[in-house]
């Protein structure tokens, strides 16, 4: 997959969802992944994400980080709510310079958004994906059901059909776009 | 991720209950849900007012379709930009 350039941190809850409806691949739409030990920890450590498969994206850099860091970063940002992976990501990406954070979170995108990062959760990956050519509108819209019919991820289906309507409004304006300009370039 | 069957299974050996019962319980917890998701669908596309979601739901259902609705929106923001 060609990535654009675009480079993300990684919280557990992205790996876990993607993997649960067959859609890891679709990482590869960062150029690189960074994910925290902690997250690591969660995720393949605990067997609820294949480690061939997170391997197998090509694009995966792990951090190391030092607890003391972090827990300071935790304690000036006042975000002892939140899990310990949680922490680690929104640290790393104020670490390395990465603005995007992946999280399903709705607590740690406020707190991403506070730090002024931007945070992309499941369903955005998927649109993204789609956006970029690597995958249909029908299996943009197919992946979008199964994240609610069977990933663990927790959303209303009012949230899901909204997105894929969402989704139809973009590519009819697309498509409305590029036949206009088609019609302008023959005068 | 389970299989219905499993979870019918599971649920009536480990709650020691009929099936019946399962099933009963199942059918109007499920029923619930989808009036639920009805309503939130029917406030987020502005077909009726928030208090008449509050009313139906409750508030922590409204406020977290909100967010859900918020976060998704954002998503889509940064997954279609050119």
């Amino acid at each position: 997959m060609g990535t654009g350039g675009i480079s993300a941190v990684s919280d557990a809850g992205p790996l876990i969802h993607l993997c649960e409806i067959d859609c890891l691949p679709l990482l590869r739409i960062f150029e690189t992944l960074h994910i925290p030990d902690a997250v690591w920890l969660e995720t393949v450590e605990q067997g609820r994400t294949s480690q061939a498969d997170v391997l197998r994206l090509s694009n995966v850099q792990p951090h190391t980080l030092l607890q003391a860091e972090v827990t300071q970063f935790i304690v000036e940002n006042s975000l002892e709510e939140l899990h310990a992976g949680e922490c680690e990501c929104l640290y790393l990406c104020r670490q390395i310079g990465v603005p995007i954070l992946l999280t399903d979170d709705l607590a740690v995108r406020e707190a991403a958004k506070r730090l002024s990062l931007t945070p992309v959760g499941s369903l955005g990956m998927v649109v993204r994906a789609y956006r970029m050519g690597y995958i249909s509108l029908a299996e943009a819209k197919r992946r979008i059901v199964d994240l609610y019919d069977l990933s663990s991820l927790f959303v209303t289906r009012a949230i899901v059909e909204l997105a894929i309507e969402q989704l139809y409004i973009y590519t009819n304006q697309s498509s409305y776009k590029n036949k206009a300009e088609e019609r302008a370039n023959f005068g | 991720m389970e299989s219905t069957l499993t979870y019918l299974e599971s649920l009536t050996r480990e709650t020691k209950k009929p099936e019946a019962e399962v099933l009963t319980r199942a059918f109007q917890i499920g029923l619930r849900q989808l009036w639920r998701e009805h309503i939130l669908g029917r406030y987020l596309r502005h077909e009726i007012s928030r208090d008449e979601a509050i009313k139906s739901v409750g508030i922590d259902w409204v406020e977290l379709a909100e967010r859900q609705h918020e976060a998704m929106m954002e998503d889509l923001a940064w997954a279609l930009e050119e």
